[in-house]
């Protein structure tokens, strides 16, 4: 038998790696943010103390308020587009009811293999005023003044990115779905179809119950992936134009690299985590709350 | 649509799960067939006539990948930082994963929700100080200095994958090593690690992905050009008041085959751990 | 169970060996790779350089040569550069300067853009290590040592100047559509009509990016309608100017005429400057609104016959302004040295500068098309088609200041996504936009507490 002194012991030696190479580079830094987000800079020196000032500034933003709306538009088609439609893909898949599923399944993924840069790159020559998409439907109408005019609505604009963002993580989802379907013995399956049961409810009864942790993992990955979104946004419009599509990592970048406002930059570092914090615990009520409903 | 009281599926979801694939994969390969065939043409031919198949297709845009973006040394370089990168990754994550779903700790959830905090910090706003402590403490412009910070942002992610895994391994089998006197940590090389193969490769996958195509932290950690990766070289490319898309293209048609062929590797070792059927009771 | 599990545990161990292995060698590179040193024996200086210059540009070809030809003249100044691009460039700079470790030699502004580094004492004073007689002074172009810094303080010699205002014309277009380059704003405007009725787009301008308009056009503006003093004086807050005064008005008004007269291909505000310029080089659109730079580019994209046909002017005559057939243009951004150097390693240092920037350095750049500030008989020097032009439109016309060169670069940029939204015809009105800038620079900008 194993004491618990021994337990203990073996407890800390598989934790603690993890935790220092992660205390050290992510959260010491952060701490530091924390402190300068109590701070006012001007030109490149530490001025002041302003206490909550940057916080309350920040949130009266109208440009930050945008930001945040588009961030959870952003969340909105992660939870609700890519999860969903992954599962569908890694579903379809996993019953093997086409063939060349490897095929498929190495088509799929390979959105995700390229990098954001590159993704934007490819799309903009896509939706552009000069792109194909544009000089198609130009084509089709014969209207040489037709430009996505949805890039320039204030309401609108974020949607050729939201497209770009289904396009290129719903494989993500796919492959954790897949692997984590392939968790569950044949035998079951193979039971239950013997026994006459229907697909929807294999699904309901026996993949969906399984899964259910699963999809809560992946709703948190994809709610904090939205909240950070940076890459694609960036390279795709820059936040633009006007401010029509930025986002709240952008807004960070910006004040801090380009205009230098080191307290207040990492006042909005504080609350995008703050805001991300919120978000996760309120779906881990929700979470709990399903699992209690389905037992 | 009726199901037969037979195996059979119905026919509509045949067709349906056909259509739906090949239209899915369609939309995915297009715009990449497309950047591929595109990076055999010179700039001026992109611009103007975007959609044709290479006229004189020429290797000119690989040539200059290869002189100006010192590409064989940058290469060398990425791969060494994903491979290092995700391997210590893997380790620690499934360690962690482990050690707060099977240990029964209460300090297990406090653990778990600290590191599900680090999804929520953004490379931007440790960058800087990151800079700082790295310079101050030597590791600056080094190979590990790029490394650790790789395996840092790659543990949250990782972890709850793993966590998540882990947790649905029946305890049964877990309290029977220990019962035969197993320590804990021979149950995690022998066991745990054996069993999740899955969701090793599904963490290597991630990981070497976004390690592979990340670029702030190379960037801003590194300065010589022996210490480059792949995205930092074939940033230069895209110049402020020029861009080569030609260039470009070539680059990342280079920088993407690498990430693609792993995938097909570590896919193969995915679906071989599942195939032998590792989990039975 | 058990026999299959031992056997995936043994490949799990081999893995697992690997791993360390590499692990383990890292730790042996990591600690290897730092250290470069570069002993020769004899007194070689080796200088530490961040460039913010793309070497696979053709635009920086001259670069390429200048550093080659200076490894061959002065072996014993070794010069070991890093380059890098665009915000990236900046980004990594401002996290060196805030660790204060910067390199010997770095890309340096004149002004705010790179107010990190030269408002923070990073940066050493050129005047206390050249001797800039007037004598020095007059074989450069005028404007090359205005002074740069709050004190007088000189931080780069300007290798050229940027210009940021062209209106590039399709002559061989205007001539077939029986038009030809307005005299007038209102001229100019009259023509849209019939430039659209044939088919093609009036001009084309890539405003994507979150200075363009500011740059290419309100600087003009404000230049042709304020004047270069009052400019100056509003920036500072001097005799009584301010950015509410009807000049600036005025100046943002002429963007709205433009957007309202329909002169702007469609989609201006989406589009990048690589795909407004290839708008233009198709022969889509009549006119083209860039920054001087250009040509450079053109003269690598362009057909021989597109070179003769296309040809550079400035914004026609606005009714009411004060400065008449001005441009724009600002020093370009040059080499710093870090205020730290003394004894050879300066010595070295400077030499290189004057090497860039003098007579070797700069008939190297005019030969691949940079009008240097260096004065050079640019006759002698055999130009592209499309620089020979730039380098006489330098010299037929008088230069305003660039706004965005000037005045604060967070107040800038909000500055323009106003006029962005004033292109896309909402948010508000010029008046409005003027007098909400003037609020912000009065409260922020550090002009005005010179």
């Amino acid at each position: 038998m194993i004491d618990i002194r021994q337990k203990k012991r073996s407890y800390f030696a598989l934790l603690m790696p993890a935790f220092l190479v992660y205390i050290s580079i992510i959260i010491f830094p952060i701490l530091m943010s924390f402190g300068l987000s109590f701070t006012k800079w001007k030109q490149f020196k530490m001025v002041g103390f302003v206490g909550i000032s940057n916080y309350v500034n920040i949130l009266k933003d109208p440009v930050f308020q945008r930001a945040i709306w588009n961030n959870i538009q952003i969340m909105l088609v992660s939870v609700l587009g890519q999860i969903p439609l992954g599962l569908l893909l890694a579903y379809l898949l996993y019953r093997k009811w086409v063939k060349g599923t490897k095929f498929f399944e190495m088509m799929i993924f390979l959105p995700i293999t390229i990098s954001s840069i590159v993704v934007a790159l490819l799309w903009n020559r896509v939706f552009s005023p000069v792109g194909l998409y544009t000089s198609f439907i130009r084509q089709v109408t014969h209207n040489p003044d037709y430009v996505v005019t949805i890039s320039e609505s204030p309401r609108f604009a974020m949607i050729p990115i939201l497209i770009v963002l289904l396009w290129q993580y719903t494989s993500l989802y796919m492959v954790i779905f897949l692997a984590n379907l392939q968790r569950i013995p044949e035998s079951v399956f193979e039971a239950a179809t013997i026994d006459g049961a229907k697909e929807s409810t294999i699904i309901s009864h026996i993949v969906l119950p399984e899964l259910t942790g699963v999809i809560f993992t992946c709703s948190v990955l994809a709610i904090s992936g939205s909240l950070k979104s940076f890459d694609l946004v960036f390279a795709m419009t820059g936040g633009g134009p006007v401010n029509y599509t930025t986002v709240m990592a952008l807004y960070l970048y910006q004040q801090t690299f380009t205009f230098s406002n080191y307290g207040y930059g990492s006042a909005v570092s504080i609350i995008i985590v703050i805001l991300s914090v919120g978000l996760i615990s309120l779906s881990n009520r929700l979470y709990a709350r399903a699992q209690k409903s389905i037992n | 649509m009726k199901q037969s009281r037979e195996k059979k599926i119905s026919n509509g979801a045949v067709v349906f799960s056909y259509l739906f694939l090949i239209l899915f994969t369609l939309l995915t390969l297009l715009p990449v067939i497309w950047m591929t065939y595109s990076s055999f043409k010179p700039m001026g031919e992109i611009m103007m006539h975007p959609m044709r198949w290479p006229s004189n297709p020429s290797l000119a845009n690989y040539k200059k990948a290869f002189e100006f973006g010192h590409i064989s040394i940058a290469f060398l370089n990425s791969v060494l930082y994903s491979v290092i990168a995700t391997g210590g990754t893997v380790l620690l994550a499934l360690a962690a994963g482990f050690a707060l779903t099977k240990f029964g700790f209460k300090s297990a959830k406090i653990y778990m929700a600290f590191f599900t905090l680090g999804l929520l910090i953004t490379v931007n706003s440790v960058i800087t100080p990151l800079f700082i402590m790295e310079t101050n403490t030597g590791l600056y412009n080094t190979r590990i200095g790029v490394i650790l910070p790789y395996i840092a942002f790659g543990l949250p992610t990782s972890i709850l994958i793993a966590g998540s895994y882990i947790r649905g391994i029946p305890d049964a089998l877990v309290e029977a090593a220990v019962i035969d006197g197993a320590s804990y940590t021979a149950i995690f090389w022998k066991i745990v690690l054996v069993i999740s193969t899955p969701v090793i490769a599904t963490i290597a996958v991630l990981s070497f992905l976004g390690n592979w195509n990340e670029f702030l932290l190379v960037f801003t950690l590194t300065s010589g050009q022996n210490m480059r990766s792949l995205p930092v070289s074939i940033n230069s490319f895209a110049g402020r008041l020029n861009q080569d898309y030609g260039l470009q293209f070539a680059a990342l048609v280079i920088g993407t085959i690498p990430m693609f062929v792993f995938y097909v590797f570590a896919h193969n070792s995915l679906v071989k751990g599942f195939g032998e059927g590792a989990i039975k009771e | 169970m058990n026999e299959y599990i031992k056997e995936l545990h043994m490949k799990k161990q081999i893995v697992l060996a690997v791993l360390l292995v590499l692990l383990g060698s890292v730790t042996a590179f990591a600690a290897g790779t730092k250290e470069e040193a570069d002993n020769d024996g004899q007194k070689q200086i080796t200088l530490t350089a961040y460039m913010q210059i793309d070497p696979a540009d053709d635009q920086y070809r001259g670069h390429n040569e200048i550093m080659k030809q200076f490894a061959e003249e002065y072996p014993d100044i070794k010069i070991d550069v890093e380059y890098a691009n665009g915000e990236a460039f900046h980004q990594k700079f401002q996290a060196m300067a805030a660790s204060k470790q910067i390199p010997d030699i770095f890309t340096c502004y004149t002004g705010a853009r790179s107010a990190y580094i030269n408002e923070t004492g990073l940066v050493m004073d050129l005047n206390k290590v050249g001797k800039f007689t007037d004598a020095y002074k007059a074989q450069f172009n005028d404007g090359t040592f205005t002074a740069q810094g709050k004190n007088g303080e000189i931080w780069v010699i300007p290798p050229s100047f940027a210009v940021c205002h062209t209106v590039y014309a399709n002559d061989a277009l205007l001539k077939k559509l029986g038009l030809s380059y307005p005299k007038t704003f209102e001229e100019w405007k009259a023509q849209v009509p019939a430039i659209r009725a044939a088919g093609y787009y009036p001009v084309s301008m890539g405003n994507k990016d979150p200075w363009v308009v500011n740059s290419w056009l309100l600087s003009l503006f404000v230049d042709r309608m304020g004047g270069p003093q009052w400019f100056m004086d509003a920036a500072q807050g001097k005799n009584g100017a301010s950015f509410d005064d009807p000049q600036f008005v005025k100046a943002i008004d002429i963007i709205k005429q433009m957007c309202d007269a329909g002169m702007f291909s469609p989609g201006v505000n989406q589009m990048s400057n690589t795909e407004a310029d290839q708008e233009f080089y198709q022969q889509k659109s009549v006119y083209l609104v860039d920054a001087g730079w250009r040509t450079s580019g053109m003269d690598s994209q362009l057909s021989d016959q597109m070179k003769k046909d296309v040809s550079m002017n400035v914004f026609p005559e606005i009714s009411g302004e004060v400065t008449h057939n001005t441009s724009t243009s600002t020093p370009s951004e040059g080499f710093g040295l870090n205020a730290n150097l003394k004894g050879d390693k300066l010595e070295a240092a400077w030499t290189f500068i004057n090497y860039y920037n003098g007579e070797k350095g700069a008939a190297i750049r005019a030969k691949y098309g940079e009008v240097p500030s260096y004065k050079l008989d640019l006759s002698k020097v055999a130009m592209a088609p499309m620089q020979a032009k730039f380098a006489t439109f330098q010299a037929t016309h008088k230069m305003g200041y660039v706004f965005d060169s000037v005045m604060n670069g967070e107040g800038v940029t909000l500055l323009n996504n106003d006029l962005q939204e004033m292109m896309l015809g909402k948010g508000k009105s010029p008046k409005e936009i003027a007098e909400k800038y003037e609020i912000w620079v009065a409260a922020n900008d550090t002009n005005r507490s010179r």
